[in-house]
């Protein structure tokens, strides 16, 4: 099933990439191959290989139906313990396709947790300036990943903000940013 | 002897042997703590090597691929958990030796081999690259355009699992580079009017982004690291008998390290699997594999510490990096604007010069900061995993934004994050993105040149006999990828026919 996925997610990007390379202003410079055509060859390729790849897991699916992959947490994680990939295999191997479906989603929101604190993040920098920002993503972080709240965490944020801020600023000497509330002071 | 004496010289004019320390230090910790392969821990580097100058800059990173790869075993000893991929064959009698009680002669083994390992790598890199530099110097641009095709071709049928998922994830990294200005006409391509992407997308925000912010969002879902004891917060040397008993193990493992290494796409993993294997096979106390036996620890150790070494022969010698790490390392080549190849041994052999003199000192550096930081990387094992996230994401972030001091930097390593996320999801393999990524211009550009040279001929690419060799070298490993499933299986049916 997520063979079919990802052969769909291939072929959308390689035709968007296609259309968006029609675009490509031609130039007098131009050689015969063009600014366009190796762009265009690379989409035609990654089309075909999203094809055959729907192709292939579609008849898997025919062939042997749904059913769950083996490793169904261990693609995501890289380092997994060989010692439990047996274990693993069989727990998955009992596990229903609709299992194995909850535990993909439970990992992207929690992905989209992680990539919701960078962005906001980003956002804030400018604004908050290099040293808050950091004391708050290292306090959103250690939350979201199930720390707790408390004196030891406070003081592990303002550590790091303030060790970050010396190697980074101090020590390196790169302009991060100070924050537009420092011009209202 | 020049060579030698050039290197003595860089020793004493340049900070070479700080940068090795620092550089291992830092691979040893990042390579102990699950999940962060060397590659990540070197990513993790890349931003910092932007203020260093470009000898200093490749020597750190080669240093921490030295200290990773040792890195990696202290966890799969003490906790069963490998911190590095190529460290997972260290765990079956590594775990095994700690089960027992042996933890410290465990790790002794593994630092003592990892030396012997990184020491006869550092031989063969010396002596098999400068050959093949020479080789690549009579290259032509139909010669380049076939060697990128055969880099591609190479990685994307070992790289395991999905030939068409590698194929895909090759392209995707040749669309990548593709972003910016094209390298005939000058006109700009896939850049939706951003100034900041004329210039194109660099290497090394795609790679900190999927090595390294991928690996963070994946854990983000995984449970907490299991604990390792403090009791074994030591190593503890093998005695001269015992050495003795490991010469033959190491010679295995270094041997098939160095053939591995040399082989884009095959890496330390399964260089030390097949060493295992080997090792097996040629001991004489057989039983004692997968019980604790201290040459099972010996011949991974030696083969992937080898592999740190050797991968770089075909990545100095064709630009060609053949494994997740080196592919990291070519990226602080082209940070500093030197592309690896037989030019840069012309133009800019004191950083060769500077590599070498670093891999030279990095084992017997290892060989201290491995006994001296084993405290410290069990500390770091054993800090809530919550903390640890935090500080990886607030390191990558800063390092990030301090090469261009720009925000759209950060978008550009996020989003690279989310697609290194899906691909793990995928099953798509990372090492082709990256090969697309950083051949893409090789293989654009000198396809596009030869057919300007040739007059629109591509018959260019079949006359010249480098390119043609190439190019069927190309096709024999993508057909040889897509039938060795067929043969195998026609192989293991006429084996089970034979047994009955």
């Amino acid at each position: 099933m997520r063979d079919v996925v990802g052969g769909l997610v291939l072929l959308v990007f390689a035709v968007g990439y296609y259309l968006q390379s029609t675009g490509i202003a031609r130039s007098t410079l131009n050689d015969t191959v063009g600014a366009h055509g190796v762009p265009q060859a690379f989409a035609i390729c990654l089309g075909a290989l999203a094809l055959l790849l729907l192709v292939k897991a579609g008849l898997a699916l025919v062939v042997r139906g749904p059913a769950p992959d083996l490793d169904a947490e261990m693609w995501i994680v890289q380092g997994v313990d060989p010692g439990d990939v047996g274990r693993q295999a069989a727990d998955a191997a009992s596990t229903p396709v609709a299992d194995e479906v909850a535990t993909l989603s439970r990992s992207i929101l929690r992905m989209l947790g992680m990539l919701g604190i960078g962005v906001v993040y980003i956002l804030l920098l400018p604004w908050l300036g290099y040293a808050l920002t950091l004391f708050l993503l290292i306090g959103a972080v250690v939350l979201y990943q199930g720390g707790h709240a408390g004196r030891v965490l406070f003081l592990v944020m303002s550590g790091a903000a303030v060790f970050f801020w010396l190697i980074f600023v101090k020590a390196l000497g790169i302009p991060l940013p100070a924050g537009a509330w420092t011009t209202w002071l | 002897m020049e060579t030698l004496l050039q290197i003595f010289y860089l020793y004493t004019t340049t900070p070479i042997v700080p940068v090795v320390i620092i550089g291992v230090a830092w691979g040893i910790v990042g390579g102990a703590l699950p999940g962060i392969s060397p590659s990540i821990t070197m990513a993790l580097l890349l931003p910092f090597t932007y203020a260093l100058d470009p000898t200093s800059a490749v020597v750190l990173l080669a240093s921490t691929y030295v200290g990773a790869e040792y890195g990696g075993s202290v966890p799969a000893i003490l906790i069963n958990t490998p911190g590095t991929n190529a460290a997972a064959a260290t765990t079956i009698d590594g775990y095994a030796m700690k089960l027992k009680g042996k933890a410290s002669d465990a790790l002794g083994i593994s630092l003592y081999s990892g030396v012997i390992g990184g020491i006869i790598g550092f031989l063969m890199l010396f002596l098999l690259t400068e050959p093949l530099v020479r080789v690549a110097l009579l290259f032509t641009p139909p010669a380049y355009f076939a060697l990128g095709l055969l880099g591609l071709s190479v990685i994307a049928s070992l790289s395991g699992g999905s030939l068409i998922k590698s194929l895909a994830a090759a392209l995707i990294g040749l669309m990548i580079a593709t972003v910016g200005t094209d390298p005939i006409s000058g006109v700009s391509r896939f850049t939706f009017g951003e100034s900041d992407l004329l210039s194109g997308i660099k290497p090394i925000l795609i790679m900190v982004g999927v090595f390294a912010v991928s690996e963070l969002f994946a854990q983000s879902s995984a449970g907490a690291w299991v604990k390792a004891g403090a009791d074994a917060a030591k190593v503890r040397f093998p005695n001269a008998k015992l050495r003795r008993r490991l010469l033959k193990p190491q010679l295995i493992g270094s041997g098939i390290g160095t053939f591995e290494g040399v082989m884009p796409g095959a890496g330390g993993t399964v260089a030390a699997f097949m060493s295992y294997n080997e090792a097996r096979r040629w001991s004489s106390n057989k039983e004692e594999f997968g019980q604790g036996s201290p040459e099972g620890i010996a011949a991974p150790e030696a083969a992937n510490n080898t592999v740190a070494c050797t991968a770089l022969v075909p990545m100095l010698s064709f630009g060609i990096p053949g494994s997740n790490a080196t592919a990291v390392l070519l990226g602080g080549f082209l940070i500093h604007g030197l592309r690896p190849g037989p030019q840069l041994f012309q133009e800019s052999s004191d950083v060769i010069f500077g590599l070498y003199g670093g891999l030279a000192i990095s084992p017997f550096i290892l060989l201290g900061l491995g006994m001296l930081l084993l405290p410290l990387c069990i500390w770091m094992v054993n800090r809530p995993k919550p903390y640890l996230m935090a500080f990886i994401y607030a390191l990558i972030f800063s390092g990030v934004y301090s090469i261009h001091q720009s925000t759209f930097d950060l978008v550009i390593v996020l989003i690279a994050g989310v697609g290194g996320y899906f691909m793990r999801l995928f099953k798509m393999p990372f090492l082709p993105l990256v090969l697309g990524l950083v051949l893409g211009y090789m293989v654009e550009s000198n396809y596009r040149r030869s057919l300007v040279l040739s007059g629109d001929d591509h018959g260019i690419f079949l006359r010249d006999p480098i390119s043609l060799g190439f190019l069927i070298l190309a096709v024999v490993f993508v057909l040889g990828s897509l039938f060795s499933p067929l043969l195998s299986r026609l192989w293991s049916g006429k084996g089970k026919k034979q047994e009955s």
